[in-house]
């Protein structure tokens, strides 16, 4: 894994002499234009607004401290000359001692960044940052810096610990550490002075099953700032791969109204799971809070048992009419195709009203017959059916022997409940052990 | 003609369903009684008593090799002398546990994470080293103990841990832990026993009463190493991490904290009531007749005597080794799995080495090292047992200041920060733990 590390984006121009890392920083002396020495660099400040700038955030100023005084003060960057891993000098022989306080919208990057953790997107992984790089913003006429990413090696780590000359001895060459650049990293907020709410626009280059394998490495507070900078459909397809628990702690932290807008574009099963887990008052209040149609559909499907196919299924499912054609169905059901979880079996009920369930047609039959053909003429009537009380195991066992992706649910009248799929299914038939990630437990 | 995007059962078809499936309240409320833990919001008090389980069990667990050969050690040797001791420890257990249980629940992170994002990289790795050494330490007690219960059955060490230490390195990595884990636990609760013989070696409870109240201070280097000793064995290092850990890995949010709270405080009173009681066997069976020194598993098992006669050897032995074995498949992985995550290394044991080679490197040195130690020849068994127990207590200052800093720390436990009071309290538990282990080498040393 380490080389993989190593081979990943390596950033040549860092390797330049005298880019700093910040741990090179800390403690080298602070001059002025007379090159006396005035203070020691003990931080460096950034300013929140820049945390989505593309290639980092820029440096704003400097936290020291002088040896007679005990308060650090502040030194915006405008009075910086330069910058290296021999101390910063001062554009002038005076300065400005400005009392130093942790303001709303600051970040202090040894206090806020080091040793927290990082959301790596590229590599779709939690880190820890052990350092950070500082560059120079190129351009003749600037005098700018900015953090250009984070160090989460190994050698990061020892350097950090002034043992970066030991460290080479045993792994020569790994001291080139490989770092992030700041473009594929997102930072949480939770950690600055008043939580500040972040944007976190990089998630959205993640699967939500890696975004969720994330809020998993993370404690609740972190997922659920993750959760609730995402969009909502994203927010719901990640809630989805969240483990039961997980959810509700995420939900908790929401206020209700962004929890119930995340919930609606759940699949009504995996909204209905969510919602049977938490408490009566709880799962009341975000039903009130959430439109109408998608409150009804988990309302019907929380009546029944838990581990029951009524419970598993879901309502997502296409249904046509024996008198359509082929070219009917195709043409008419686009909507349908978009956004219903199931469209490789398609259900024949004779109306809209009565639901009845005649037949059984697959996406295969579809493109096989010629336009015209009617659904009547060659949909499946013998087909295998499950009623909503009978338990998930036995519907997948079901499943697995007849080779099937999906089972209608039908009531004793035969009429359409919802349709149980087999990914629902799996989840079911799997022993607790396999779903669980490696316990965190001995952090 | 666009049939419908969603399709409502009617509620009829629903109702009709529930009818024949029998799907009804009673169903209901047996799904919810075998739900975690957050459900009990919802049932009577009697709910408690459902928490109660996994504590009390995780209690008798708690004793190993090192916790036996210590408190039989000190019942033996000092009698009831150390009881307010640990009446004390007791207390500062108490303290620190919920504390460490209450940031998990508070933050959600572990306890080394928490060092490291409070207090920084430096000190992070301090304190992973303190756990490295604590722990390294209490792999090799366990299989000091795995020697020692073979001893009693007339194996010698070095032909039984070699094939042990195999067998517990191969059952954690096919992950086949977890079954066996259940047999252990219950072998060990063997301990509760030594509840039963406490009573029938007849102590004079009025001594025992006056014990647990009257603070005996003896300044002997050996009486003090003896209480750091029980401080250690009762108050570990790795237990601090473990509870902390669990909380998170269970997903104990504040709301759900109350029960977690009452599981731990409940757990640890009930483990040290167990401790307590086998002081006293071993006081009322060995102290009052004269054999004050407990050199081996055998005169350990001697107070056990009242309870199973000649197969107080067979029973000693079979608690012995089963509490042996499962902290040594715990510890050293548990061990493995703090270290790498400090340092940002790969882990899991279904890694192979080339994956994970810091993780696996570990976890099989620290099981190696365990082995080895307890096999080398003519080793006393006990000695090295309450040795390693001298030095977890001597550790453990570091680890306490940590977690009473964190757990007053505003800025991540918010209003649930640890109120004036209890940090007064908790300060005064690290300050006596502390003293005691300075005078402990103070005296040791200038002997």
């Amino acid at each position: 894994m380490l080389w993989a590390w190593c081979t990943s984006l390596v950033l040549v121009s860092y390797y330049i002499k005298g880019m700093p890392y910040l741990s090179q920083l800390i403690g080298k002396p602070i001059r002025n234009r007379a090159g006396n020495s005035v203070a020691r660099l003990r931080d460096v400040v950034i300013d929140l607004a820049q945390v989505e700038a593309e290639n980092g955030p820029a440096i704003k100023g400097l936290v020291a401290r002088t040896a007679r005084r005990k308060a650090p003060f502040y030194l915006p960057i405008e009075q910086v000359d330069t910058l290296t891993g021999e101390g910063a000098m001062l554009n002038s022989a005076r300065f400005d001692l400005e009392p130093f306080e942790r303001r709303y919208g600051e970040m202090v990057v040894t206090k806020d960044l080091w040793d927290r953790q990082i959301i790596d997107v590229r590599q779709r992984r939690v880190l820890r940052v052990n350092d950070v790089l500082i560059e120079q913003v190129p351009g003749s006429m600037t005098r700018e810096w900015r953090i250009a990413g984070v160090d989460v090696s190994i050698a990061g780590l020892s350097r950090r610990l002034k043992l970066g000359k030991l460290f080479s001895m045993i792994r020569p060459g790994a001291s080139e550490a490989p770092v992030v650049s700041w473009k594929d990293l997102d930072i949480f907020g939770t950690s600055m002075v008043g939580g500040v709410g972040l944007k976190h626009g990089k998630l959205a280059r993640m699967h939500p099953v890696e975004i969720a394998r994330i809020t998993d490495a993370v404690s609740y507070h972190q997922g659920a700032e993750i959760i609730s900078a995402l969009d909502d459909t994203l927010a719901a397809d990640t809630l989805e791969e969240i483990d039961a628990n997980r959810q509700i702690d995420i939900v908790m932290q929401m206020p209700d109204e962004r929890a119930a807008d995340i919930i609606e574009e759940m699949a009504p099963d995996e909204a209905t799971d969510l919602m049977s887990e938490l408490s009566d008052e709880k799962a009341g209040a975000l039903l009130e809070e959430m439109d109408d149609e998608e409150a009804e559909d988990v309302r019907q499907l929380l009546r029944y048992p838990e581990h029951t196919a009524g419970r598993a299924m879901t309502t997502d499912f296409v249904s046509v009419r024996p008198s359509m054609t082929v070219a009917e169905v195709i043409d008419h059901n686009k909507q349908h195709f978009l956004t219903a979880d199931l469209i490789y079996y398609m259900y024949v009920t004779d109306s809209e009203e009565s639901n009845e369930l005649l037949g059984v047609i697959t996406v295969r039959d579809l493109l096989l017959n010629e336009r015209d053909v009617k659904v009547a003429d060659f949909m499946v009537t013998e087909f295998l059916s499950v009623r909503p009380g009978e338990h998930e195991r036995e519907v997948a066992r079901k499943m697995a022997e007849y080779n099937l992706l999906a089972l209608p649910v039908v009531t004793r009248n035969n009429e359409m409940l919802g349709v149980i799929t087999v990914d629902d299914a799996l989840d079911s038939l799997l022993p607790e052990g396999w779903k669980k990630r490696i316990p965190r437990i001995f952090s | 003609m666009e049939p419908k995007h969603r399709h409502t059962p009617s509620a009829e078809a629903i109702a009709e369903e529930e009818q024949t499936s029998g799907a009804g309240p009673a169903a209901r409320l047996a799904g919810r009684l075998f739900r975690p833990l957050r459900r009990l919001k919802r049932l009577p008090f009697w709910a408690y008593l459902v928490v109660l389980g996994p504590g009390v069990v995780s209690a008798a667990a708690g004793n190993d090799a090192g916790g036996i050969a210590t408190y039989a050690q000190s019942g033996a040797t000092y009698g009831y002398g150390m009881l307010w001791a640990m009446v004390l420890v007791t207390i500062c257990l108490v303290l620190v546990q919920e504390m460490c249980a209450r940031m998990g629940a508070v933050t959600g992170k572990g306890l080394s994470d928490l060092i490291r994002e409070q207090f920084g990289a430096s000190w992070a790795m301090l304190a992973v080293l303190v756990l490295l050494i604590a722990n390294a330490g209490v792999t090799i007690s366990e299989f000091v103990g795995i020697a020692a219960a073979a001893d009693l059955f007339g194996i010698p060490g070095w032909l039984a841990v070699p094939p042990i230490a195999l067998l517990v390195w191969w059952l954690v990595t096919s992950g086949s832990y977890r079954t066996v884990e259940k047999v252990f636990m219950l072998m060990s609760l063997v301990f509760f026993t030594y509840i039963i013989a406490a009573f029938l070696a007849k102590p004079d409870w009025g001594q025992v009463g006056t014990a647990i109240i009257q603070p005996k201070i003896d300044l002997a280097p050996v009486a003090l190493q003896a209480l750091v000793a029980l401080i250690g064995t009762t108050i570990t290092p790795y237990m601090q991490l473990f509870v902390q850990s669990t909380v998170v890995e269970k997903g104990v949010t504040l709301s759900d904290y109350k029960y977690t709270r009452f599981d731990t405080v409940f757990g640890v009173i009930i483990a040290n009531i167990v401790s307590a009681f086998i002081i006293i066997a071993t006081a009322a069976t060995l102290f009052v007749h004269g054999s004050t020194n407990v050199n081996s598993a055998a005169d350990a098992a001697k107070a056990l005597e009242p309870v199973a006669g000649e197969g107080a050897t067979i029973l000693f032995g079979l608690g012995l080794f089963g509490a042996s074995m499962l902290a040594a498949g715990v510890l050293p992985l548990a061990t493995a799995f703090s270290v790498t995550e400090a340092l940002g290394f790969e882990k899991g044991v279904n890694l192979s080495f080339r994956e994970a080679p810091v993780f696996m490197g570990l976890f099989t040195v620290l099981l190696v090292l365990g082995a080895l130690v307890a096999m080398i020849p003519g080793l006393p068994l006990f000695a090295v047992l309450i040795g390693v127990q001298i030095l977890n207590g001597a550790l453990l200052p570091i680890l306490l200041i940590f977690i009473v800093r964190l757990a007053s720390n505003r800025d991540i436990m918010g209003q649930y920060a640890i109120g004036p009071v209890y940090r007064v309290l908790a300060w005064g538990a690290v300050v006596l733990i502390t003293v005691a282990v300075l005078l402990m080498f103070g005296t040791s040393l200038f002997h």
